[in-house]
């Protein structure tokens, strides 16, 4: 089981290796040009450019430059031609900001969304459970972009309690919610939905007939079996996560991994975008295999099979 | 340099200016005194020194009080990287940071926004001209812009007026001319007025009919229609391209836009696969001939396909090797006249730079060239 | 009863939704497009119900547009996905062997994969237009309803009536599409409809971005980007068209939902984006 998730996992990064630099070698215009100019701030001149093409050896045929691309990629010697760094070196750098951002997301819909599925769950049917669907229906229908500007008008602009720009823990509040919404929203329906299932089997019934207190009964028992589909919803989504950074971290200005690669796309520097497609891709393997070692672990009945 | 012409003109001020090098401690560079080698420390000779360096985040400079002239009045400048223009604006208006727009050498502020800074209490808004136009070069090579008609026709149809009071907030000031005429040597001549109805007159005589009413002139079976290319980053361009898409279908011309990412955009500049190309014509401290050299001179390396004629060609070489500076003057003049004669561009307006700051910002003074940040006066109170 | 009622409720706000797109040229009462420097941003007033942008048009034409073209281009997007991942699962499903494991592989690698940064590097690189725009976003959905169709495939490959049908001489693509293809849209119908919706989101996300379709097409995440400087002042030129996604996006997806109640409650299916 592990080995074939690990074979998959690999597979998935050779394949975005391929998908990468595939892109790096068709991107029209030309790679040269584009960084030295952007650096320069006026026209290279021949000279410059061929030194630059025979500097990141760019003359080459494509399977060479694959081979060199992906070695230099590995051994972490890529070099990120906007800034002079190396690529893992800017990726490593800014994915504290990202990690922040992302892990704070998942906390504000884990800790807002469970309990309100769960309450939609008990409290089937009545007003409140009216409330937490509506709320689930709209939160997973608004864009994310639209909400963070709402949220800068209403907060920065009108109330101006909170920072526009900046990397402190303030800062962090207002990506958060914009970012986490989505995963919030699906995370009420979700826990809302196996929480009902949970709820309606027998060794629930058990234990009430057992005379445990209600609370007990759902905290124990019910709790443990309806947060596992949460787990593997989190895993489905953080693709989407991933992909809601690159907005909201444009949107606040915060110089994350999502950020960085906008910047490099509107740098035409190709090399950094098709290593951070990469180190994305990477990131997405990751977060799945540990959801299914959670799973795993969660989940008796999965052990079996 | 690809020709064998005997030079003779005055560089001197232009390559001595800051912006076209800057003076490199040996030992700041590895391998030390190697011209080729990597920069690994920043040494400077500055006002100020570098006292702490976050990468993308915000740098601190600190008065250098070892400086040979005149020394700043600040003690410190922390320099925040805001790379958003709106939040730029955001960060101005919430006390965030005191002054914005000033180390770009474009016009980092958006035109737009200048009201909105202008009518809160606490912040200034001053602006300078460069002498720097946005220019859109034709492609006179192409259907139909060979027309001569039909470029004097999209110059007489763009009011530049309004669109520069209404969309710039009356803060650029129009442009009608090739160059700036207050530069030396600069054009004084006059330019293309707004005049839509002798555009239609000019259209007519071409040939362009809109014959079927549906507001876009035909000739031949074919639209009138030409292409504007964009490249990424020229400011103001997305708002003066839809502009320019109205006004030209008003005379019956269909404009497309394309905006392009800048080195794709160049690239097809220098293939001569474009039809019309937003541009910038010279500002201080580059003097005229640096925008005739690439554009007009065919025999220049790199030329762009724009415009040429022989004449042109031959009154260029005469601007850079006539020892006589009154003749040189008369050469760029007729060189001037040329260009306008045959409508070789559209001319926008006068790009100039706007910095705002809080008014605890006192004695900020505009930098001599677009280049520079001038803070030597500046101090808080 | 209740599910019946949901369903026709969910399906008229679609209707209207369509409705707006496809007439907005007829009901809008100014050309979205149409500049008039004079009257630029305007509050909302009654010639201007929802104001008027900076270059003076009519902000009610432009939102109205606005549904007609993220329709258009959702709809392509799904038409395409669906193409795609019908034709991938049913080679898959039918075929089996390597070229249903390779296919398999494939799907399993990319069903989570955020797409949407696969079309945020596509359009940075190769320039915003309609086609890369349909087709970046194309390029992964179209996993899921392979996976769907191939379970189909694999679960009525020897059926009866197949069988019998093979039997009669019936050609391969004859069996597929007489009986294996209806038997898939049950299924697929539902995810369409939650597909819509997000390609909106996605079409409109990407229009924020500058990376979608251009200005000065009236497209609601365009209009967005266009609204920025303007936030403080006049925020209704934000709110309008950011609300409206929102409203079509959830009036897609509450269809959907109604619709894979109906035909298949069993389906677990996620949003995209």
């Amino acid at each position: 089981m592990i080995i074939k998730r690990l074979a998959t996992a690999l597979l998935v990064m050779f394949f975005a290796s391929f998908l990468s630099f595939s892109l790096l070698y068709l991107a029209p215009g030309n790679v040269a040009e584009a960084v030295l100019k952007e650096q320069l701030g006026f026209e290279p001149t021949e000279d410059e450019i061929v030194a630059f093409m025979t500097r990141y050896k760019l003359d080459k045929p494509f399977f060479i430059q694959y081979y060199i691309w992906l070695r230099l990629f590995v051994t972490g010697k890529l070099i990120c031609p906007q800034t002079g760094e190396s690529v893992t070196g800017e990726f490593l750098y800014r994915f504290p900001v990202t990690l922040s951002l992302a892990f704070s997301a998942v906390a504000f819909a884990a800790c807002f969304g469970i309990p309100l599925g769960i309450v939609s769950a008990i409290r089937r049917n009545s007003i409140i459970d009216s409330i937490c669907r509506v709320i689930a229906s709209v939160g997973v229908s608004i864009p994310s972009f639209w909400l963070a500007l709402l949220l800068i008008l209403f907060f920065c602009v009108k109330l101006r309690i909170l920072p526009v720009f900046g990397l402190g823990l303030k800062n962090l509040i207002l990506p958060t919610i914009a970012l986490g919404l989505h995963l919030f929203a699906s995370i009420t329906r979700v826990t809302r939905g196996s929480m009902l299932e949970v709820l309606s089997q027998h060794y629930i019934l058990v234990s009430r007939a057992k005379g445990l207190p209600e609370k007990m009964v759902i905290l124990r028992h019910g709790l443990r079996n309806a947060v596992i589909p949460v787990i593997t919803l989190i895993g489905l989504q953080f693709g989407h996560l991933l992909g809601g950074t690159v907005i909201i971290e444009s949107i606040f200005s915060l110089p994350g991994i999502g950020k960085f690669l906008m910047d490099s796309i509107f740098a035409r520097d190709y090399i950094a975008v098709s290593a951070f497609v990469m180190f994305i891709a990477f990131l997405f393997v990751i977060v799945n295999l540990i959801v299914d070692v959670l799973y795993t672990i969660l989940d008796p009945r999965v052990r079996v099979e | 340099m690809a020709s064998t012409l005997e030079y003779y003109y005055p560089f001197l001020l232009d390559l001595a200016s800051e912006f076209r090098s800057k003076i490199v401690s040996p030992s700041a560079v590895e391998p030390a005194w190697s011209t080729s080698g990597e920069l690994v420390k920043y040494i400077g000779t500055g006002q100020f020194k570098l006292a702490e360096y976050v990468k993308d985040q915000y740098a601190v400079l600190e008065r250098n009080d070892e400086y040979w002239g005149e020394k700043p009045k600040l003690e410190k400048v922390v320099w925040k990287a805001i790379p958003d223009a709106h939040a730029l604006v955001m960060a101005l208006k919430t006390g965030d940071v005191d002054i914005i727009g000033a180390p770009e050498h474009h016009s980092a502020v958006p035109y737009e926004e200048v009201p909105k800074l202008q009518a809160d209490e606490d912040i200034e808004v001053s602006w300078q001209s460069y002498g720097r136009f946005q220019v859109i070069r034709f492609n006179c090579y192409v259907e139909p812009l060979d027309d001569v008609r039909v470029r004097k026709a999209i110059n007489y149809a763009v009011d530049r007026g309004t669109m520069v009071k209404e969309l710039f907030a009356g803060i650029a000031e129009p442009a009608n001319l090739p160059m700036c005429s207050w530069f030396k040597y600069g054009p004084i001549i006059e330019g293309y007025e707004y005049n839509p109805e002798k555009a239609k007159v000019l259209l007519e005589e071409a040939g362009w009919i809109d014959s079927d009413g549906d507001g876009i002139r035909e000739k031949d079976g074919k639209e009138l229609e030409v292409e504007l290319l964009i490249p990424q980053g020229e400011a103001n361009a997305d708002v003066v391209a839809v502009y320019l898409q109205s006004e030209l279908k008003k005379v019956g011309i269909k404009l497309n836009i394309v905006s392009m990412e800048s080195s794709a955009a160049s690239e097809k500049r220098k293939k001569g696969d474009f039809m019309m190309y937003v541009h910038h014509s010279g500002c201080i401290p580059w003097a005229p001939q640096g925008i005739l050299w690439q554009n007009h001179y065919t025999k220049a390396e790199g030329y762009y396909k724009h415009f040429h004629t022989d004449e042109l060609d031959e009154l260029i070489e005469n601007v850079y090797t006539t020892r006589d500076d009154a003749k040189r003057d008369e050469y760029y003049q007729q060189v001037w006249k040329t260009l306008n004669d045959e409508a070789a561009q559209l001319p926008l307006y006068d790009i100039v730079k706007v910095v705002a700051y809080r008014d605890c910002v006192k004695g900020y003074n505009h930098a001599a060239t677009m280049y520079k940040m001038d803070l030597t006066s500046v101090e808080i109170v | 009863m209740m599910k019946i009622v949901k369903m026709r409720a969910n399906t008229a706000m679609v209707l209207v939704l369509v409705f707006l797109g496809l007439f907005s040229p007829v009901i809008s009462p100014y050309d979205p497009n149409e500049l008039n420097l004079k009257d630029r941003l305007m509050h909302p007033c009654v010639e201007h119900p929802f104001g008027t942008d900076n270059f003076g048009r009519d902000a009610l034409s432009r939102v109205l547009h606005g549904a007609r073209i993220s329709l258009f281009v959702a709809m392509s997007v799904v038409a395409l996905t669906t193409f795609a991942g019908i034709c991938f699962g049913i080679i898959a499903g039918y075929y089996g062997g390597i070229v249903d494991n390779a296919i398999m592989r494939i799907v399993d690698s990319l069903l989570a994969f955020p797409n949407i940064i696969l079309a945020i590097v596509i359009l940075g690189i190769f320039g915003p237009s309609y086609l890369n725009l349909v087709l970046s976003l194309a390029a992964v959905w179209w996993v899921s309803y392979a996976r769907i169709v191939r379970g189909v495939v694999l679960s009525l490959k020897e059926a009866e009536f197949i069988l019998s049908a093979k039997a009669l001489g019936a050609g391969n693509l004859q069996i597929m599409a007489k009986h294996i293809l209806p038997n898939a849209l049950s299924p697929i119908l539902p995810l369409m409809t939650l597909d819509l919706g997000s390609a909106i989101l996605a079409i409109s996300g990407l229009g924020f971005l500058g990376l979608g379709l251009q200005p000065p097409t009236p497209e609601w995440g365009v209009m967005l980007r266009d609204a920025l400087p303007f936030m403080e002042t006049h925020p209704y030129l934000m709110i309008f068209p950011g609300f409206m996604i929102m409203v079509s996006v959830l009036a897609f997806n509450m269809l959907g939902d109604s619709l894979r109640d109906a035909l298949d409650p069993t389906l677990k299916l996620g949003s995209k984006i």
